[in-house]
């Protein structure tokens, strides 16, 4: 492993919580592609292991892996809330579609969303990403991916196709 | 077929933020239609039906009146062929749209079924919420019967003098029981009574609870109730 992968490790390691991507590229003083790379060395260096890495186009945090989840559900308490489907329909658009617009989220599921968001986002299930304009875009946390077992959005069933769609770009772009 | 869907209203059920799409994805369902290859005009009955029958949140009705809006857009081109064309740009839209939206929907249900199913944990995870220790190293005071007896004469002194009774007059209303015994004593003096007449002048509280108690007699057909129309002279007749 570089030196840069083992300190990062190190810093995930020893915060215990997802850590912006960012903040960890100015720790290191290195550009934060390189942060990227670095975390695929991390991930695949972790393959087999207890930990795993999960990460999200701006958080990486270290967590157990799916190889032990069964074991450790074991001692879980079952009595959190569920998702409701509508929750778990605007999540199922942000995680295939993110970094989105309220305004897209709409489209797609021919709704307003705005409640549903808000309260996602209270769960700690989406992220806000505030942009120069006056739109903000969302996009899963990791807590999502980690409540599902996964590691990164790629793990999604059917990701490449639903997330990149002509179809459905051409569609989004029509409404505007 | 047609006029079986017309007029049974399916058992739906549908969470309050689900939208329009979801709705006539479950109509569609329930009719065991496609809606890629069936026509959307099949579906417009029981989509108005379930907006009117139920009460959807005001932060989305705007989003199903639109949906509706193109249904029945839809359906004024079947009953008129002679304007018939081909289907305009909104049509299209809400059946493409669809179709992507279903796509969305179907994964959505996969995942919901993965939920916690293996789930991975953070750091701590089992630390939280854990027994803490004490924050400072204050070493416990030498405790004696005394200080311990003065302690708690010291709660004492401090529990509040139990409040005083205050004195509420608040007129009693007459129990149902009252007022079944009320009209059926004076029913077995009389054979009949006008209702309006036998409560006048009692409390609100009082006639409503008279209006209860005769529905209930006339239930048990214990009275039969005469009316000519609304809030006319209202004839209790014992049976």
């Amino acid at each position: 492993m570089t030196s840069l992968a083992q300190h990062i490790e190190a810093l995930l390691f020893t915060a215990g919580e997802a850590v912006l991507l960012s903040e960890m590229a100015q720790i290191l003083n290195v550009q934060e592609a390189e942060i990227v790379l670095a975390l695929q060395e991390i991930s695949n260096a972790l393959q087999g292991q207890g930990i795993a890495l999960v990460t999200t186009a701006t958080h990486a945090q270290l967590v157990t892996s799916q190889s032990v989840a069964e074991f450790l559900a074991q001692f879980l308490s079952q009595d959190d809330k569920e998702l409701s489907r509508a929750a778990m329909e605007t999540l199922s658009v942000i995680a295939y579609r993110g970094p989105i617009s309220r305004y897209d989220i709409d489209t797609i599921r021919g709704v307003d969303s705005r409640r549903m968001i808000r309260q996602l986002l209270l769960r700690g299930l989406l992220r806000q990403i505030r942009t120069a304009g006056q739109t903000s875009l969302y996009d899963i946390s990791e807590e999502f991916l980690m409540k599902l077992g996964m590691t990164n959005k790629k793990e999604l069933p059917e990701f490449a196709s639903l997330s990149i769609s002509e179809h459905l770009n051409r569609l989004l772009e029509e409404t505007k | 077929m047609m006029i079986g869907m017309q007029s049974v209203l399916p058992e739906v059920h549908i969470e309050q933020y689900e939208g329009p799409y979801d709705l006539l994805v479950e109509l569609a369902k329930k009719e065991q239609v496609k809606l890629a290859d069936i026509s959307l005009k099949e579906l417009t009955d029981s989509f108005l039906a379930y907006i009117k029958e139920y009460e959807i949140n005001s932060e989305i009705i705007g989003s199903f009146l639109i949906v509706a809006s193109t249904l029945l857009l839809i359906k004024a081109r079947q009953m008129l062929p002679s304007v018939q064309s081909e289907e305009d740009e909104e049509v299209l839209h809400l059946r493409q749209r669809l179709a992507e939206y279903e796509k969305f929907r179907e994964v959505s249900e996969a995942l919901r079924t993965r939920w916690k199913l293996h789930e991975l944990l953070p750091a701590h995870y089992f630390a939280e919420g854990e027994f803490s220790e004490p924050q400072n190293d204050d070493s416990m005071p030498d405790i004696t019967s005394l200080s311990l007896a003065a302690a708690l004469h010291n709660l004492i002194d401090r529990i509040p003098p139990a409040p005083q009774p205050s004195a509420h007059l608040t007129r009693r209303g007459r129990s149902l029981q009252e007022i079944f015994a009320l009209f059926r004593d004076r029913l077995e003096l009389a054979n009949k009574l006008v209702f309006q007449e036998t409560v006048h002048g009692s409390s609100r509280q009082d006639q409503a609870l008279s209006f209860l108690a005769i529905l209930e007699m006339a239930r048990k057909n214990s009275v039969r109730l005469e009316q000519e129309d609304a809030f006319s002279t209202l004839t209790v007749h014992k049976l």
